[in-house]
């Protein structure tokens, strides 16, 4: 598995954060992603993965791994933004590596518990992501 | 013909709120009708009888929790039921919405020209829509309550994903 790295504590702007996308219902026909890829869970942390120092062969196996959790999962791909446009969104990307499974796992933080406020900027992180198929 | 008239001009009544004239507003709701490539018997069809496939679809792969792999809530059958409802009180000649569901198992329906031109309104048990969209460098968000009709807010929302 991926490997020696540790992430700072403060992320810095130009890190590249993978979001696994493991429903074709993400994904529009034109290759966008849709909001729901960014929408958070209910303990407001949404998971990606600092991936600017992995190697592509490292991402995705995170990624299968992630997969693999999901009753029938199929990693579809994976949508990429930078902890620039996170923090244009008022939110912040925090470290939580994960021992032995993913380690250069990272939590967004900062939502609102306000649906609407966390629709905006879920369609604001959306519309910066690049979509990057398996 | 005469019925398709009459369903637009439904639709262009209840988006009053836009503020254009009628023969402004006819027009354009023709235009949005090109854009979706609707054919004149294809105008026909309820809006229910198009999208409900993609609802009963989305349903199905969101009825366990976790179905996203990130442990998303699952979607309840009374959620799809007020999704349903949101549906049928859609004026005819609205642009069909694409289906989706977010993690705390609400349904949702997008209206998309671009990504800076999209709107998506989340259906929530309770007959709550919540709603966020982005027009260019502007945005709105906010939630209504529908019950019996769809309210205007969002009408007129719909209508600016198109507008020229």
């Amino acid at each position: 598995m991926s490997s020696q790295s540790q992430l700072p504590s403060l992320i810095p702007d130009q890190e590249i954060l993978s979001r696994f996308v493991l429903t074709k219902n993400w994904i529009r026909s034109d290759n966008s992603i849709r909001h729901h890829a960014f929408m958070p869970p209910a303990d407001l942390n949404l998971s990606v993965t600092a991936s600017t120092k992995l190697s592509e062969e490292n991402i995705w196996q995170i990624g299968l791994d992630v997969a693999q959790k999901r009753p029938n999962g199929e990693l579809k791909g994976r949508a990429d933004i930078t902890a620039l446009n996170v923090r244009s969104q008022e939110l912040e990307a925090v470290p939580d590596p994960i021992p032995d499974t993913n380690i250069h796992h990272v939590h967004i933080i900062g939502w609102s518990a306000e649906k609407p406020l966390q629709k905006i900027k879920a369609l604001e992180l959306a519309d910066a992501a690049h979509f990057v198929p398996s | 013909m005469i019925k398709e008239m009459t369903a637009t001009v439904a639709l262009v009544s209840s988006l009053g709120t836009i503020g254009y004239s009628d023969s402004a507003k006819y027009v354009y709701f023709q235009k949005i009708n090109s854009y979706n490539e609707l054919q004149i018997p294809e105008f026909y069809f309820s809006l229910l009888k198009r999208v409900k496939p993609e609802l009963d679809a989305v349903a199905h792969e969101t009825a366990e929790a976790g179905w996203d792999g990130y442990g998303a809530l699952p979607v309840h059958t009374g959620t799809v039921e007020q999704a349903q409802s949101f549906l049928e009180l859609l004026p005819n000649g609205t642009p069909y919405p694409s289906v989706g569901a977010e993690p705390d198992g609400q349904i949702t329906f997008e209206w998309y020209k671009s990504s800076r031109r999209t709107l998506s309104i989340s259906v929530s048990p309770t007959g709550e829509l919540h709603y966020a969209a982005l027009f260019g460098l502007n945005k709105a968000y906010g939630t209504e309550t529908f019950y019996r009709d769809v309210p205007e807010k969002i009408l007129e929302l719909i209508g600016r994903v198109y507008s020229l």
